[in-house]
C-alpha cells in the first residue's frame, strides 16, 4: 500500500514571536522550526500502516532547502522516501497555492492513501489536506483519530472528530485523503541508528518544472487569500479588582483605595501570661483556627 | 544591553498609522508652565524633549486650545496661526528622540471662566458650582448655556485645531473628555451637568453626541493616516456620574464607528491624581474593563511607577499601553532604565504631589518633589563636572544632605557623608511610618542605592563634632542636620504628657487612649499622626487654628487623609488654638469669637510641628572652614521639596 504524508515545517510556537508593526508580518530572525505536530502524528500512522500492509511511505513538503531537516526527522520515524518541492518561485504560497505544487507532487507516483495533518499550528489555516483532495478528485475525511484498513487494503474505516466530544465513524473507498487530529497516536521516539540513517538518506528534489506547474500556478501568484493584516490573538483581560458600578461613588472609591481586599485591625493582648493565654485560645476560636 | 526583562513593555505598538516605540506613554498634563494666554515656550519644549530622550515611546502634549474667541476673549490658541511655529518646535523636539507625539485637544467648557478668559465658560447646561472639596482653580461661575450655533462652533474649532496640530508635524491628536482639560464634553456627558431637553441631553447616546460630532469633524479635518485619540472617564467616582459600565457601551460605539484609533481611560475628578493613599495601579481597572468590549489599543493610568508592575499590566492584557506621568515627571530617564535593566537606579515617583499637583493648584508651574530639575531642564538637567574637585564633608544623611552628596558625587567631588541614626533618610523614614504613606520609604531607598552607586563613603551612627571637621580639613562642608523639637509657646507646653510628633510616629513616646493633636503645621504631620493613633484605635481629636486641616496640603491627599482619618471615628475641629494645657485637659480658644471649650480626659497632647533649625553646628563652624553651606531645615525648616532643592543647588555650587 502505497501511503503519502504532506508534512509542513512550522515555527515553534512555544518560543515568543515578534510581530514587525509596519510590515504586518511575522519577524524571521529569531524563529526556531520543528515539524508541525499533527504531521509528526501522521508519520507515525502511515508507518504503522506500512508495517500491517507491507507498503512504502512517501514524505512530501514543500519549503526552502532547511525543511530538509523536518524531512530527515520523518525519515528517522520510519518513512522510506521524501521529496522536496523547493523553487523561489513557491515562496508566499498560500493554502491553495501550496495544495496546487503538493497535489501534482503525489500524482507524480501511484497512491492509495494520503496523509496530512488538520492543520499546521502557525497559521491554523487547515486549508491544505481539503485542498489537494479535491485536486486529486479523491474521497476526504478530516479530523481523524482513528484509522484501520480493511483487509483487501481497497477501503477504510476511520473515526472522525466532533464537536462536544463526539466522533463519528466513517467508511470510504480508497484512494483518499485523510487529515487527521491529536489523539490518533503517540509518536515513538526514533532510535539513534534511525536518525543517523536519516540524515544520509536522500532527498529527491522537485522545482516547479519538474512538477509541470507554471508560474501563475504558485506563490503569490497563485495565491487566492490576501494576508491584510496579522496581529497577535487578543487574550481576555486577566481579572482585576473591579468593584460593581451600582455601588455608590463613596464606596467605590473605598474599594479601590484598599485594593478589593477589606482592611483588618490588628489588636494586641494585655495581662497576665495565664489571662492572655486565654485571650488567645479564644481569639483563635473566634477566628475559627483552633476547633470550637 | 541585559536581557529584555521587560518584554511587552518594550515591544512596538502600531496605534492607526502611527508606530509607537513602546508602550510608555507621557500623558497630557497640565504644567503652567506659560498661561493659556500665550504660546507654548522652550521650557515646554525640554520638558518634553527629556521625557522623550529618557526613552517613552508616546508624549501627549498639553495644553492647546480649541477656543472660539467668540463668547470669551483672551486665549491664543492653537486655532492662531502666530502660535504655530512654537508647536512645531515641541513636535520636532519629540521626534528627535524617537519618540512620537500627539496633541490633546483641550476646551475647560465650564471651567474656563471669568479668571482665565475674561468672558464666561461654556457648558451643556448652566450648571456650575463647587464639586470638588475646593473650588475649581479656574473658578466656579455658571457657566454660559451653549446653544446650537454654540456646538457648531466649537465642532469647527476642534476640527481646525487638528488640521493645524497635523501641519505643526504631530503624529495624532487626542480629543479629552477627561476631566480636567476636557471639561466641556464632560459637562455634556456627565448627568449631573447636562439638563438639556435637545439631542444633546438625556439618554447616554445623547450625551455622547457632541463627542461623536467632534470625533467625526476631526476625522474629516485630518484624513485618514493621522491618529485621532480620544480620552474618556472611565468611572467619574461621584454619584449620578457615569460609572465603567457607561465607558463601556461608549467605548464600543467609539470603535464601531471607526474613527478613533485609542483610547486612554482615566478616572474621574476625585481620582484623577490618586495620592500616595491610593494603591499602585489603581484605576487600572477602567482600562480593563474598556479593554475586554474593545480591540482598540486602550491606555491605562493611575500610579504606575514600576517597571514590573507595568510589565504585569501589559502581560495581563488589562491596556495595551501604560500611562506614566508623574513617574517620568519624577524620573524622565525611567524607560531607559528600564530597558537596561538598571531598576534600583530609577528615582520611582511616590505620589506625595507636593511639586506637582500642589503647584498646579497654586497655580504655579510644576516640578517635583525628588526631581527639582523637572520643568527646568535647560538649567538643571545636565550636571556639570566641576573644575575643581573638591573633598567634601556632608553632615546629615536627611533628603537635603542626600541630594547634596548625589549632585556633588555626580559633579566628580570626593563625598563623604555622616548621620548619626542608624540609616540614611532623616525624617522620611518617620514620614513613612504614618498609614498609606509608607512610600516616603522609597526616597531613603533610592538614595541609600545611589550612595553606593556613586562612591559616596557614608558613615552611619556617627555624630560629627566641630573637632572632627577641623580634624578631616576639607574642601567645603554641608551642613544638613535637619530641626529638633520646639515646645509650644503655651501655659502647660512643657507637661510630661504633651509629646513632640516625630517621637509618637517613631514608637518612642507613650500616649494614652484620649488624644488631642495640635495642629502647629498645615502640611501632613498632624493629620498623618491622627491617622496613625486612629489606626492604632485611640480616640482622636485632631485642633487647628485654620480654616481646615492639612491647608498647605494637595487637595487629593487632603481630602484623602480626612476621609481616612473620619472613617476611623477621629475629629477635626478647625478655627482653633490651645489657651492652656491641663494635667487631663485641654482648654481652647475659637480663633475668631474668641469662645472658650473645656476638652476634658485628655490623656495625651500630641503636639505636630515644624521643628527649630538644629544649626549649632554650622554656627560654631562658621568662619573656621574654607567654604561652608546649610542646607534643609538646618537652614530653615521648610517642607520636604525645599530640602531637596537646596540640596540640588548646592551640590551644583560646590
Amino acid at each position: 500500500m502505497n501511503i503519502v504524508v504532506c508534512v509542513k515545517q512550522v515555527a515553534d510556537i512555544n518560543i515568543p514571536i515578534e510581530l514587525d508593526p509596519e510590515t504586518n508580518s511575522i519577524v524571521n530572525e529569531e524563529l526556531a522550526y520543528v515539524v508541525n505536530p499533527y504531521d509528526m502524528l501522521a508519520v507515525e500512522e502511515a508507518v504503522r500502516i506500512k508495517a500491517k500492509t507491507n507498503g512504502q511511505v512517501t514524505l512530501t513538503n514543500l519549503g526552502e532547502s532547511s525543511a530538509e531537516m523536518a524531512l530527515r526527522k520523518c525519515l528517522a520515524l520510519g518513512a522510506d522516501r521524501a521529496i522536496l518541492l523547493c523553487d523561489p518561485a513557491l515562496a508566499d504560497s498560500d493554502g491553495y497555492a501550496t495544495a496546487t505544487a503538493l497535489a501534482k507532487a503525489i500524482a507524480l507516483f501511484p497512491y492509495d492513501l494520503v496523509l496530512c495533518g488538520v492543520r499546521a499550528i502557525d497559521t491554523n489555516a487547515g486549508q491544505v489536506g481539503s485542498a489537494i483532495a479535491a485536486m486529486l478528485g479523491i474521497a476526504l475525511v478530516t479530523g481523524v483519530t482513528k484509522i484501520e484498513v480493511s483487509a483487501d487494503q481497497k477501503k477504510v474505516v476511520v473515526q472522525r472528530k466532533l464537536e462536544g466530544g463526539n466522533r463519528e465513524v466513517v467508511e470510504t473507498p480508497l484512494p483518499a485523503l485523510l487529515t487527521v487530529e491529536a489523539g490518533l497516536n503517540k509518536p515513538t521516539y526514533p532510535g539513534l541508528p534511525s536518525m543517523i540513517a536519516a540524515q544520509r538518506g536522500k532527498i529527491e528534489r522537485y522545482d516547479i518544472k519538474g512538477l509541470g506547474l507554471s508560474l501563475n500556478e504558485v506563490g503569490s501568484r497563485g495565491a487566492r487569500t490576501n494576508t491584510a493584516r496579522l496581529s497577535p490573538s487578543k487574550p481576555r483581560p486577566k481579572k482585576i479588582f473591579t468593584p460593581d458600578s451600582s455601588l455608590p461613588a463613596a464606596e467605590r472609591m473605598r474599594l479601590i483605595m484598599s485594593g478589593g481586599i477589606a482592611e483588618r485591625k490588628g489588636g494586641l493582648l494585655e495581662g497576665e501570661p495565664a489571662e492572655l493565654a486565654s485571650k488567645l485560645i479564644q481569639f483563635l476560636r473566634q477566628e475559627k483556627l483552633l476547633p470550637q | 544591553m541585559a536581557e529584555p526583562e521587560f518584554r511587552h513593555l518594550f515591544s512596538p505598538i502600531k496605534i492607526g498609522t502611527m508606530t509607537v516605540p513602546n508602550r510608555i506613554v507621557f500623558p497630557a498634563h497640565w504644567t503652567w508652565f506659560f498661561s493659556p494666554h500665550e504660546a507654548p515656550n522652550e521650557k515646554i519644549m525640554h520638558y518634553f524633549a527629556a521625557r522623550a530622550r529618557g526613552g517613552a515611546g508616546l508624549i501627549v502634549t498639553t495644553p492647546n486650545m480649541v477656543w472660539p474667541p467668540t463668547t470669551s476673549g483672551g486665549y491664543v490658541a492653537t486655532r492662531d496661526d502666530e502660535a504655530m511655529p512654537a508647536f512645531e518646535m515641541i513636535s520636532r523636539a519629540i521626534h528627535e528622540h524617537g519618540a512620537r507625539a500627539v496633541a490633546q485637544l483641550v476646551h475647560l467648557g465650564p471651567d474656563t471662566g471669568v479668571l482665565e478668559s475674561g468672558g464666561a465658560g461654556l457648558a451643556a447646561s448652566a450648571v456650575g458650582g463647587i464639586s470638588g472639596l475646593l473650588p475649581s482653580i479656574l473658578g466656579s461661575d455658571i457657566p454660559h448655556e451653549m446653544d446650537k450655533d454654540d456646538i457648531k462652533q466649537i465642532v469647527t474649532s476642534y476640527a481646525d485645531t487638528a488640521y493645524r496640530m497635523r501641519e505643526t508635524g504631530y503624529d495624532g491628536v487626542e480629543v479629552s473628555s477627561a476631566v480636567g482639560a476636557g471639561m466641556l464634553l464632560v459637562s455634556f456627558l456627565s448627568p449631573l451637568t447636562n439638563r438639556r431637553t435637545d439631542e444633546y441631553g438625556g439618554s447616554l447616546e445623547n450625551r455622547f453626541r457632541l463627542h461623536t460630532e467632534i470625533i467625526d469633524a476631526v476625522r474629516k479635518a485630518v484624513g485618514s493616516d493621522f491618529v485621532v485619540g480620544l480620552r474618556l472617564v472611565g468611572d467619574m467616582l461621584v454619584d449620578g456620574g457615569t460609572t465603567l459600565d457607561d465607558a463601556k457601551v461608549l467605548a464600543a460605539k467609539v470603535e464601531a464607528g471607526g474613527k478613533v484609533d485609542y483610547l486612554s481611560i482615566c478616572a474621574g475628578r476625585a481620582g484623577h491624581i490618586p495620592p500616595m493613599l491610593f494603591p499602585l495601579g489603581c484605576f487600572v481597572h477602567l482600562a480593563a474593563g474598556v479593554k475586554e468590549v474593545v480591540n482598540l489599543p486602550v491606555i491605562c493610568h493611575g500610579r504606575i511607577n514600576d517597571p514590573a508592575q507595568a510589565e504585569q499590566t501589559l502581560s495581563d492584557n488589562q491596556a495595551d499601553l501604560v500611562g506614566m506621568a508623574r513617574a517620568l515627571i519624577c524620573d524622565p530617564e525611567w524607560p531607559n532604565k528600564a530597558r537596561e535593566g538598571r531598576l534600583d537606579e530609577i528615582r520611582k515617583c511616590i505620589a506625595c504631589n507636593q511639586g506637582c499637583y500642589m503647584n498646579f493648584q497654586k497655580r504655579l508651574p510644576i516640578t517635583c518633589t525628588l526631581n527639582p530639575a523637572a520643568g527646568r531642564e535647560k538649567e538643571l538637567a545636565t550636571i556639570v563636572p566641576a573644575t575643581t574637585k573638591k573633598k567634601v564633608m556632608i553632615i546629615g544623611g536627611g533628603a537635603a544632605g542626600l541630594e547634596t552628596a548625589r549632585v556633588a558625587a555626580l559633579r566628580g567631588h570626593r563625598v563623604t557623608l555622616y548621620e548619626k541614626e542608624k540609616e540614611l533618610g532623616g525624617q522620611l523614614n518617620i514620614a513613612a511610618k504614618i498609614p498609606k504613606r509608607e512610600d516616603f520609604a522609597e526616597v531613603p531607598r533610592y538614595y541609600t542605592y545611589q550612595m553606593n552607586h556613586l562612591d559616596v563613603e557614608v558613615f552611619l551612627e556617627t555624630e560629627v563634632t566641630v573637632e572632627m571637621v577641623k580634624e578631616k580639613k576639607p574642601d567645603a562642608v554641608v551642613i544638613a542636620t535637619g530641626s529638633i523639637p520646639s515646645r509650644p509657646p503655651v501655659p502647660g507646653g512643657d507637661r510630661a504628657n504633651v509629646v513632640w510628633v516625630r517621637d509618637v510616629l517613631r514608637g518612642e513616646a507613650a500616649v494614652g487612649e484620649n488624644i488631642v493633636v495640635i495642629a502647629a503645621e498645615h502640611h501632613e504631620q498632624a493629620l498623618g499622626v491622627a491617622n496613625f493613633l486612629a489606626g492604632k484605635g485611640k480616640k482622636v481629636e485632631l485642633i487647628n487654628h485654620c480654616l481646615y486641616a492639612g491647608i498647605e496640603l494637595d487637595s487629593g491627599t487632603m481630602g484623602f487623609m480626612y476621609r481616612q482619618l473620619l472613617n476611623q471615628g477621629g475629629v477635626i475641629t478647625p478655627l482653633t488654638r490651645v489657651k492652656e494645657i491641663e494635667e487631663h485637659a485641654v482648654v481652647t480658644l475659637n480663633v475668631l469669637t474668641g469662645v472658650e471649650r473645656r476638652i476634658e480626659g485628655v490623656d495625651s497632647v500630641v503636639l505636630a510641628a515644624i521643628g527649630k533649625a538644629d544649626d549649632a553646628l554650622y554656627r560654631a563652624l562658621k568662619g573656621e572652614v574654607k567654604e561652608i553651606y546649610a542646607v534643609g531645615q538646618c537652614l530653615s525648616p521648610r517642607l520636604l521639596p525645599d530640602s531637596i532643592w537646596d540640596g540640588t543647588r548646592v551640590g551644583r555650587c560646590l
